[in-house]
């Protein structure tokens, strides 16, 4: 009656991510635990130092001395992803109402516009306002022309850049699950709460974003964890001066040669958006309504 | 009336259109440049199609750009075929629960895991077990990371067969795989497509994966397009870019309008 | 509504089917077909003129991909990446060496040395050119953008102490040795002295610095100079020549503490493919006239005497070029391990 043997067909995708994908995670998952060859690479001794890095950092003698630096690095990224995700819940959430509140055929067509973007390459829209912030970019020649400055404004290379990167990258992630939620929405409440004369502001407060809750939290989630873990906004527009976790993951393979470190940080990254992501499923199945 | 239609929030229409404008801003900024003659991207002196010479000239954009088309259209057929493989299985197949559980957390962790993270430890084991497949080393990262985006749409498509036709099909045809062939498999045909279209553009615009994979000559056009980028923003490369994002467009719509004729 | 079998139209899957069999016969005819040589090299070196000379004259198909500071360079070849060229600095050399990176050069390739001017002759770190055979040298000073500032540049004390709440508007390199050696030079210390008195005063000089320096990569430094990015920047002489090209405004400054002087070599990686054609390779670069349009392309001074009278007149007598009598030239050469990892660490504070 169906289909025979579903192993079968299963095998050559279990085959494919369990070399390619399963064991170079395990790999990184070892590499973590091991000893960092001096130019690169790793020497193949057991060692905590890629983890005890996030604590204590060799000083100029080689002796290991309790600092803060990585932690900062840490903080500072899981901040930039914080206020991402608020721009983009004050953004996003606006622009989902918009559209669900447009006539149903004309829906459709927001739908494509919004996602048009999310599919085009990330490195590419990113590139894109390196043409728009730079000193002699879109937005000084614009602001220069119109007399409004005097000279070009430092727009590039800063957390102002990275910041809108982000933002940028991440904004349809953030109005699709909203919007959805919007769409699935009992509108009569909406109406109900305007019948009793609550003015807008409350209607908004007390009923709508409420209702809305599974769809922001989870278009937070589908920010948060990218931004996380993103590289190319604060290499492009950052200026090897702003840090997220994957420009310092990724550094640690390159310029500071440090696997282990390198592997610890993915550990870590990796074991939190996981257990995250555990205890939304746990708790949201509106969240996951949203997500679909 | 249970629709949102006709409900005003003041000041979220402006936001709206706001939010619209920020997102294609740079889109258009990268595509109006391209017919920027200028030496200078962003100094405007004339339109014209100088730089999309000058890109065509470069030899490095040109292997690039073919190593792209080489390594999209093999991932593409690789992973849908195994995402089609792995949908019918996941969907009507008798395995237990932890098979189940297995198959479909395989699917969904890499768009869990930090695209960094893939690259990086996909680096490291390819260099600890020696593979030299020049191009074919991209080729292998790509179809792991495009199966979950064929994936989905077929998997979505497979569940709006309704199970009448299974049992219609398996009616007319004794032999299972006859049965696929002829009922399931021209029905789940727009899903195909789209889950096609879907890994090809994901492959295509794959970066950071890429960059830490590729072998000396196996840069694809992301890459080639940052590596060009870090010397110094250029008109070849704004070219190459609007050529890239021009496809990643056309692709999308492709895939909408062909999405939107088979639920006529 | 059962859709009839033959309908069922095979056109897809013929398609697919023709697709993947062009894809794959027109991949491998491509890739079989020519020889290829691997460069891997300074992104100022990428002369895609001389290179198609190259190919030209010996039907070598040649395969580029760039660095922009030694580290990048030994972090691609530790990470396995196979190139049959490459430009190490001096500098570098004992290292790749001591990692097992480099293969020896043949005694033809060796042998070329001959020609070279006096003052490249045997360098410290391969005397006898068995790894490594010299192809440029130079000098690292300050660049100034005289249409971005009017300040009076004269020393590396005026580049690295700057005044207070200035906005970020210099430019630093990301070659941690050649930053190291330079900030030795403005401390009147030698280079690769590893005391942690010295050590500390390095970090305080690159920390006291930081708030002023607007990027720290070598990565296009020299587009963003000719660009009006920055002000001030610290330049490799070659890079220097070529940006004031394109920007008339940017002049080379020779500070009074001295500069460091610096050689890089063409060398062959122990996992290249193709040593033949790295052979051919540096033969054909180093003939004086290619010598020279090399030469000309980078901005930097060629080892080869006979390549010099082939170099056009204004290169000939630009400052970049001349190196003043009365500055002391400081040859950089490889530190010790230990100081190496030290300055490792300065780094990795300065970069958090």
């Amino acid at each position: 009656m169906t289909l025979a043997r579903p192993h079968k067909l299963l095998l050559p995708f279990f085959i494919i991510m369990g070399l390619f994908f399963v064991l170079p995670l395990g790999l990184g998952l070892i590499y973590s635990f091991l000893k960092a060859a001096p130019y690169g690479g790793v020497i193949w001794e057991f060692s905590w130092e890629g983890y005890k890095r996030f604590f204590f950092v060799p000083d100029l003698s080689g002796v290991p001395v309790f600092d803060t630096g990585y932690l900062e690095i840490i903080f500072s990224s899981v901040k930039l992803a914080v206020i991402t995700t608020i721009l983009c819940v004050f953004i996003g959430f606006p622009t989902a109402w918009y559209m669900a509140t447009r006539p149903p055929k004309q829906r459709d067509l927001w739908i494509v516009l919004v996602t048009i973007p999310f599919w085009t390459n990330l490195l590419i829209r990113t590139y894109a306002w390196i043409l728009i912030l730079r000193n002699d970019g879109l937005a000084n020649t614009i602001l220069g022309k119109a007399g409004l400055i005097d000279a070009p404004l430092q727009l590039l290379y800063n957390e102002f850049a990275v910041t809108l990167g982000l933002v940028y990258s991440y904004l349809p992630f953030m109005i699709l699950p909203i919007y959805a939620t919007l769409e699935r929405m009992d509108w009569r409440l909406i109406e109900a709460s305007e019948d009793l004369y609550a003015n807008k502001a409350r209607t908004l407060w007390h009923i709508i974003l409420p209702l809305c809750l599974p769809g922001i939290l989870a278009g937070s989630v589908l920010v948060f964890i990218p931004a996380i873990g993103s590289f190319l906004a604060a290499d492009m527009l950052g200026g090897s001066k702003q840090m997220m976790l994957g420009n310092l993951i990724e550094r640690q393979f390159f310029s500071s040669r440090n696997w282990p470190f390198g592997a610890a940080i993915s550990v870590v990254v990796m074991g939190t958006v996981l257990f995250g992501l555990m205890l939304i499923a746990k708790r949201g199945q509106g969240i996951k309504d949203a997500l679909r | 009336m249970n629709t949102g239609t006709n409900h005003h929030m003041p000041g979220f229409g402006m936001a709206a259109f706001l939010g619209i404008v920020f997102l294609y801003l740079p889109i258009l900024a990268v595509l109006v440049f391209s017919f920027n003659t200028g030496r200078l991207v962003t100094v405007w002196e004339g339109f014209g199609f100088s730089a999309y010479a000058d890109a065509f000239h470069n030899a490095d954009l040109r292997r690039a750009a073919v190593n792209s088309m080489i390594v999209a259209t093999g991932a593409t057929i690789s992973s849908t075929l195994l995402a089609l493989m792995a949908a019918v299985a996941m969907h009507r197949g008798q395995m237990g629960r932890l098979q189940k559980q297995t198959a479909y957390t395989l699917m969904t962790l890499p768009l869990l895991v930090p695209e960094v993270v893939i690259a990086v430890t996909t680096m490291a084991f390819f260099g600890i077990i020696g593979l030299r497949l020049g191009l074919g080393n991209v080729l292998i990262a790509h179809i792991v990371f495009c199966i979950p985006f064929a994936y989905a749409p077929i998997r979505a498509r497979l569940g709006t067969i309704p199970r009448s036709m299974h049992e219609a099909a398996t009616d007319l045809y004794a032999d299972p795989w006859r049965a696929f062939r002829h009922v399931t498999l021209p029905l789940l045909m727009p899903g195909i497509t789209s889950g096609a279209l879907l890994a090809f553009i994901t492959s295509l615009d794959d970066f950071i994966i890429t960059q830490m994979v590729a072998p000396p000559g196996a840069a694809t056009l992301p890459v080639q397009i940052y590596n060009m980028v870090k010397k110094g923003i250029k008109p070849e490369i704004n070219a190459a870019a609007s050529l890239l994002l021009a496809l990643s467009v056309a692709i999308v719509l492709l895939s909408y309008y062909l999405n939107r004729r088979s639920t006529r | 509504m059962i859709p009839q079998p033959k309908e069922v139209s095979r056109f897809p899957q013929i398609a697919i089917a023709v697709v993947i069999l062009l894809g794959a016969i027109g991949y491998f005819v491509m890739q079989s077909r020519t020889e290829k040589l691997y460069i891997y090299t300074w992104d100022t070196y990428a002369d895609t003129e001389l290179f198609a000379k190259f190919e030209k004259e010996t039907g070598i198909r040649v395969v580029t991909e760039v660095y922009s500071s030694n580290d990048a360079l030994l972090a691609k070849l530790k990470s396995g990446a196979r190139y049959d060229i490459i430009s190490p600095s001096g500098n570098y050399v004992p290292l790749l060496i001591e990692e097992n990176l480099l293969q020896p050069l043949p005694d033809e390739v060796r042998a070329l040395a001959r020609d070279f001017s006096e003052n490249v002759r045997n360098p410290a770190y391969d005397p006898e050119y068995r790894y490594a055979l010299p192809l440029f040298y130079g000098t690292t000073g300050i660049a100034v953008n005289t249409s971005m500032t009017d300040e009076k540049i004269t020393s590396w004390e005026d580049f690295f102490n700057r005044p207070a709440k200035e906005a970020p508007s210099i430019g630093m390199l990301d070659d941690t040795s050649t930053v190291m050696a330079i900030g030795a030079i403005a401390l009147a210390r030698k280079n690769c002295d590893g005391s942690e008195n010295t050590l500390k005063m390095l970090e305080n000089l690159l920390q006291g610095q930081k708030p002023s320096v607007k990027t720290y990569s070598a990565n296009g430094y020299f587009e963003r100079l000719a660009a009006n990015e920055v002000a001030l920047q610290l330049a490799w002489s070659g890079d220097v020549y070529t940006a004031r090209q394109e920007n008339p405004a940017i002049k080379y400054i020779y500070p009074k503490e001295g500069v460091e002087l610096w050689m890089d070599s063409l060398a062959i990686p122990s996992a290249a493919q193709n040593l033949e054609a790295a052979v051919k390779f540096i033969d054909f670069v180093m003939q004086p006239k290619n010598a020279a349009a090399y030469s000309n392309f980078s901005g930097n001074i060629p080892t080869s005497r006979a390549a010099r009278n082939f170099l056009p007149g204004d290169i000939q007598r630009a400052p970049e070029f001349n190196i003043p009598a009365n500055v002391a030239t400081h040859t950089s050469f490889a530190c010790p391990p230990e100081v190496v990892q030290a300055y490792g660490r300065i780094w990795e504070n300065l970069m958090r």
